[in-house]
């Protein structure tokens, strides 16, 4: 059923359309608060307090955007609010990312995907929050730039310069890492190195 | 192709915007250039990696979401307008009982009350005629006049000033 269907369901009264609303769109909303918050159980908690926002603002709602934009524009908002509050570092779904890296085949390769996995964590972390949020959007949530635009309530102009600056951000960080991890391991060679 | 070049066409082809030939192009300058190379390949690691790293939701939101709603709206449902009705009702019978009893006279007082915020409104508005009247009689009306006035003497003039231009012209 598409969305506008639901909502005008659940303005006319029928709640159950809503938990459909719920079901669909509760992965990007935890997505988002979890990219942007400290823990899962914080995300969890975002996510009820955002369906509960949007479910009071539903007569608000402007059905020239998508209810997914509105929802990611509410989490977001939501999350800045929170975060300006108190500055957290943000948090990564654990389990999802032991599926992603787990290879019991070869130990050792599960290892080094491993850090690498986190480099690449720690890189998008250390992305000031303007420019995380906006490649979080477009390359984990493929929101368009539009939709980006109606999220975040920046200009095309701001919301392109602000992911190819976050992009080339990325690839220094990235290449630091790797640069680091070349360092690190020609010591480990020189020391275990037999007679140096 | 130069590297600043094909950072662009990296760009490009990671907003999925990049022409055929474009990509051709920028495959061959990645496999001439390491850093290059290296720089695209742990960008789309990232990306795929952030593409499949998104979060899966506690699956009692919806539960947890529903509740709550649901204890929302019985709160609304306490304070529906009727109930508010009836309150105001029910404290008036209460106030009056009282009065009865205790001798009070608050429906005098505050019959009183009403009776003096009327008047002080109506001698507000008084006031206000009468300023208003005053600043129309001793402001309004003399700047009005003196506009007029100098008006009549500016125009008198300037049509003597030009006929006096038309008598040095001819005259001379």
């Amino acid at each position: 059923m598409e969305d506008i269907v639901l909502i005008k369901k659940c303005l006319n009264g029928q709640k159950d359309a809503y938990e459909f609303l719920v079901t669909k769109y509760k992965n990007l909303v935890y997505s988002i608060a979890l990219n942007t918050l400290t823990n899962k159980s914080d995300a969890a908690d975002v996510t009820q307090e955002v369906f509960l926002k949007a479910w009071a603002n539903l007569s608000s709602y402007n059905p020239e955007f998508t209810f997914k934009t509105w929802i990611a524009r509410i989490t977001v908002n939501h999350c800045i609010n929170l975060n300006y509050k108190s500055r957290r570092m943000t948090a990564w779904d654990d389990e999802e990312m032991e599926k992603i890296t787990t290879d019991e085949d070869d130990p050792e390769k599960a290892a080094l995907d491993t850090e690498r996995r986190n480099d690449i964590r720690n890189a998008i972390d250390s992305l000031p929050e303007k420019y995380r949020i906006i490649v979080q959007l477009y390359h984990q949530h493929s929101l368009s730039y539009e939709e980006i635009c109606n999220v975040t309530g920046y200009p095309m102009s701001i919301v392109k310069n602000r992911l190819y600056r976050a992009r080339k951000m990325l690839a220094q960080k990235l290449t630091t890492y790797s640069q680091k991890a070349v360092n690190k391991g020609e010591e480990a060679w020189i020391a275990n190195k037999p007679g140096i | 192709m130069d590297c600043k070049q094909a950072w662009n066409l990296m760009m490009k082809s990671f907003d999925k915007e990049i022409s055929k030939l474009h990509e051709n192009e920028l495959n061959t300058h990645i496999n001439e250039c390491g850093s290059c190379k290296a720089m695209f390949d742990k960008l789309t690691e990232t990306f795929v990696f952030m593409e499949t790293s998104i979060g899966q939701a506690p699956a009692d939101i919806e539960k947890r979401v529903m509740t709550k709603l649901n204890s929302v709206k019985q709160k609304k449902d306490f304070l529906m307008p009727y109930v508010i009705f009836n309150l105001i009702v029910f404290g008036v019978i209460v106030v009056s009982w009282l009065d009865n009893i205790l001798k009070i006279g608050i429906f005098t007082f505050a019959k009183d009350v009403f009776d003096k915020l009327v008047a002080a409104y109506n001698t507000s508005v008084a006031i206000f005629a009468t300023y208003r009247n005053f600043f129309n009689t001793y402001f309004i009306r003399p700047t009005i006049n003196i506009a007029i006035i100098a008006g009549i003497i500016y125009g008198f003039l300037s049509i003597a000033s030009f006929l006096q231009k038309i008598r040095r012209r001819y005259v001379s």
